[in-house]
């Protein structure tokens, strides 16, 4: 049996009643750190730790005490979160007074000097007997502890949620503390600013402008633009194409979003779809250097086909990790591509800047959705930023479709279908007379809006009129009706 | 452009085409019957200038209903001496015959015949029945009623009054009613149906082209026109859509009084229904396929109107609603997609409110039809019962396709009649 890097010991409560949610951010985390992850309940653990040099040991809810003699022996790295209960041979010890679930502040500082409060809870803190690795404090009941303490291979989180996002970007880093023995300083994976989901018809005078600030500012950058299936001639693409070649030649890079997937498909039809969106944007000289994908897709086979295509993916969430992961989900299959991944940064401030670096990430800006004013921001946060921005052209890259289709960029030479290409801006002449072989049917079919209005509006009248015609034939059968009752009464009376 | 996009554009173009046609004819529907309700439709005549009727009844095992249906037509206003029933008791095996001779006896100032036929002459269907009944009839003017009707008593008169008035009228056509409407849910359909779609319709048709079809009962239509026609086409299963043509063909037109008003027993079961409709419909493609030729032809008069109307509801109407059940089908499932700019879910809202509107307009006309009980009927029936016409006519295409195959005779299925209760 294959085994991953990392095992992470949960009692058997934590997916069916406590707080499957933190199994989930914890599995989030772990993909976006590109490891390979082991589960194990409590009771099933005890033979499967001698197969492992690191385990998570996660104990954070009231019922889930788990076995420490399940350790017994263990000599690996251990990162233990939640209650301590029972490691004191680990060097964790209970702390009097602060026994049950209580609410404390905590001071937390990011690797780049991000400096952060937040209100936690903590349940049974425990506290380590002079450890040698401190980071943050923890104020509980008026006591100050250690956030983050660890001694030798034993790390300890006493929190309990890591489901929001300073949990998940303080756990994250930890994760990478923990997991660097060395004591050089560690790698910083870079961050990357991404316009999403830009369409030929955003507005290109405004997308102009963000990028020549991006440009001006020579901050590297990420446009991911929306597959394109139809028209790729017509001047509005044209001129959009225009920007994205600007762009790519000044900083930029352009990848290419996920289609969005409305009903149920296969492999073939969505390869077919990519391969038409790659075609039309690099028939107009555009170069796309990665894909941005849902996290969905790594658990379907048709989708990891095409995930397997670039070399480059963003992912655009991590909603795929919900409460089901830890039972029915396998991402060994994905990991074993080896791709180069970045993933949404977690979001500290209104920013959204990255302040993480144990992975690569991505901030992402909805220009469509988003005012002049959030996106300059988030801009200027990212160049200011001391995680370090990157550009896909720095990177070695590749991209396939169907029929051999293909661009290879190996950080010197551009080869896309065969041909070398060059990554560098001539402005192109846009034809103004453009035959849109707009004829009668053409007209008729491609916009059904003025169709659509005129039904509506005939269908209004005759609502109308049907109404009035109603209201007219009940008077008309009150009176007869009424005649006839009167004549029958007069009859009658007579 | 897709395949399905295209089928797409053509089933909302045919269904909104069509959607609009009914429209247009339930406002000349509408007017027609407004300005015939503000009089009882009588045209007064002396007793000497009543003509003689020969009131028909084709009876095939009937003995459930048509003792009710007889003491119905001996009900008649119209001068005891001049009609005759004839009850045409077609190859029956169960106790008509007996029931028709007790009321001979019982009501022997009336002139009541029973022709019996047996398997060899008769048992064929309603057009032979009909073309035995008129070998005996007598009067100038036929009457047709079928042998579950319960015509109210001033309904010949009125009919009769109107053709002899009118010299250019070959036949003139009452009302139907459902009888036993509360008896299930479909009989409820059924009569609203009946009112809508079979009255209303054939009063629009009559306001704007004089064109109505005969619906088989409740009408009166000149000897001289059956005679020279040779009778009734016994090889058609509508047989009073097929002698409709044949009267616009020799330049008559058929008239609609609503005020001629017969009650009918409706099927109330969901197979019973079924193989009716399913025989109407064969009768009607038969019709259609007989006459379709005069669409084209200049001298044909306003029957054109007619044989296209037929055209276009067995052609663009059930291929567009066939289309737009599978594409919708597809959606759901997953299998099709449709991507058609401009059209909005507000437009389908709009045409579910048309529908309603339109049927809620006939039954305004008429008493103790027009409640939100009614509407909510409507509404159903949109998405169930509305739903099952295009199964009917698939079922007749396919029977007719399987009898020309192999050769197979065409055969009256007689619809199924039950013991209805007096309330």
């Amino acid at each position: 049996m294959e085994r991953g890097e990392i095992l992470v010991v949960y009692p058997e409560e934590a997916v069916k009643r406590s707080r499957p949610d933190n199994l989930s951010a914890i599995a989030q985390i772990l993909f976006s750190m590109s490891y390979h992850v082991d589960w194990a309940e409590a009771e099933y653990a005890a033979d499967e730790i001698k197969f492992y040099d690191k385990v998570i040991w996660c104990a954070t809810a009231e019922s889930d005490r788990l076995d420490p003699l399940i350790l017994d022996g263990f000599e690996g790295l251990l990162l233990v979160l939640g209650q301590p209960g029972g490691l004191e041979h680990f060097g964790i010890k209970p702390v009097s007074g602060l026994e049950g679930k209580l609410i404390g502040t905590c001071d937390y500082m990011f690797e780049d000097n991000y400096q952060t409060r937040n209100s936690v809870e903590v349940l049974n803190v425990g506290s380590y007997d002079g450890p040698a690795y401190i980071n943050g404090t923890l104020n509980v009941l008026g006591a100050d502890l250690p956030l983050v303490s660890g001694s030798g291979n034993v790390h300890y989180i006493p929190l309990i949620d890591y489901t929001t996002e300073f949990a998940k970007a303080l756990l994250m880093q930890e994760i990478g503390q923990w997991l660097w023995v060395w004591d050089s300083h560690m790698h910083m994976y870079s961050q990357h600013i991404v316009l999403d989901e830009i369409y030929p018809f955003t507005d290109p005078y405004r997308l102009q402008q963000i990028v020549s600030h991006m440009v001006e500012l020579k901050m590297n950058f990420v446009i991911s633009v929306m597959p394109i299936y139809d028209h790729a001639d017509y001047p509005a693409m044209q001129r959009f194409c225009e920007v994205l070649r600007y762009a790519q030649a000044n900083g930029g890079a352009v990848i290419l979003h996920a289609p969005l997937i409305q009903t149920e498909f296969d492999f073939d039809s969505l390869a077919a779809h990519v391969t038409t969106a790659m075609r039309n944007y690099f028939d107009n000289g555009v170069w796309l250097l990665g894909m941005e994908v849902p996290s969905e897709w790594i658990f379907h086979e048709e989708t990891l086909g095409i995930l397997r295509r670039s070399r480059t993916l963003f992912f655009s969430d991590a909603d795929a990790f919900d409460s089901r992961f830890v039972n029915e989900y396998d991402i060994h299959e994905y990991l074993k591509l080896g791709n180069q991944q970045v993933v949404p940064a977690y979001k500290l401030n209104e920013t959204g800047a990255s302040h993480t670096a144990r992975c690569s990430t991505a901030v992402y800006v909805n220009v469509d959705m988003t005012t002049d004013d959030v996106i300059y921001a988030a801009i200027d946060a990212v160049k200011d930023a001391p995680i370090p921005m990157q550009s896909l052209w720095s990177m070695e890259q590749g991209l396939y479709a169907d029929d051999f289709r293909y661009l290879t960029w190996d950080r010197n030479t551009l080869i896309v279908n065969g041909v070398q290409r060059f990554n560098n801006y001539e402005p192109a002449e846009i034809e103004n007379k453009f035959d849109y072989k707009r004829n009668v049917y053409y007209r008729f079919v491609t916009n059904l809006a003025n169709q659509n209005q005129f039904l509506i509006g005939l269908s209004g009248v005759v609502l109308v009129l049907f109404v009035f015609l109603v209201f007219q034939s009940r008077q008309q059968m009150h009176k007869r009706f009424l005649k006839k009752s009167i004549k029958t009464t007069d009859g009658e009376g007579s | 452009m897709s395949a399905s996009e295209i089928i797409s554009i053509y089933a909302i173009a045919a269904i909104w085409f069509m959607m609009m046609l009914n429209v247009m004819l339930s406002i000349g529907g509408y007017i027609y019957i407004y300005r015939c309700n503000q009089s009882d439709g009588h045209i007064p005549m002396d007793h000497d200038e009543y003509p003689m009727v020969s009131v028909l009844v084709p009876a095939h095992n009937e003995a459930l209903v048509v003792q009710r249906t007889v003491r119905s037509l001996l009900n008649f206003d119209y001068p005891k001496d001049k009609y005759e029933i004839i009850v045409i008791n077609d190859n029956s095996s169960d106790d008509t015959e007996d029931i028709l001779s007790d009321l001979a006896a019982e009501f022997p100032e009336n002139r009541l015949m029973c022709v019996s036929t047996d398997k060899v002459v008769g048992g064929t269907g309603k057009s032979n029945a009909l073309n035995i009944g008129f070998s005996v009839a007598e009067g100038s003017v036929i009457a047709i009623y079928d042998a579950d009707n319960t015509p109210e008593p001033k309904a010949l008169r009125l009919l009769v009054e109107n053709l002899v008035a009118d010299p250019k009228a070959g036949a003139v056509i009452g009302k139907f009613r459902t009888r036993n409407r509360n008896a299930s849910i479909l009989s409820r359909f059924v009569n609203i149906e009946t009112l809508s779609h079979q009255c209303m319709n054939q009063a629009g048709r009559f306001f704007f082209f004089k064109l109505c079809t005969i619906p088989g009962t409740n009408y009166v239509i000149r000897r001289s026109i059956i005679e020279s026609v040779g009778g009734w086409d016994v090889k058609a299963l509508s047989e009073d859509t097929e002698i409709s043509f044949r009267i616009y063909r020799m330049g008559y037109y058929i008239k609609l009084l609503p005020q001629a008003v017969t009650w009918e027993q409706e099927p109330h079961l969901l197979p019973v229904w079924f193989r009716q409709r399913v025989r109407w419909a064969k009768g009607n493609i038969y019709v259609m396929m007989k006459n379709f030729k005069y669409t084209f032809d200049r001298n044909a008069g306003p029957m054109r109107m007619d044989a296209l109307y037929y055209a276009l509801t067995y052609s663009i109407m059930l291929s567009s609603l066939v289309a737009s059940d599978m594409i919708f089908l597809g959606g759901v499932l997953g299998k099709i997609q449709v991507r058609l700019g401009g059209f909005s879910t507000a437009l389908w809202g709009m045409a579910i409110l048309v529908f309603i509107a339109d049927v809620m307009l006939t039954l305004s006309l008429e008493r103790n039809e027009f409640n939100l009980e009614s509407m909510g009927l409507v509404a159903m029936m949109l998405f169930s019962y509305a739903k099952l016409w295009v199964f009917v006519v698939v079922k007749a295409m396919w029977d007719m396709l399987m009898d020309a195959l192999f050769k197979r005779e065409v055969k009256w299925d007689k619809t199924v009649r039950y013991v209805e209760s007096d309330s």
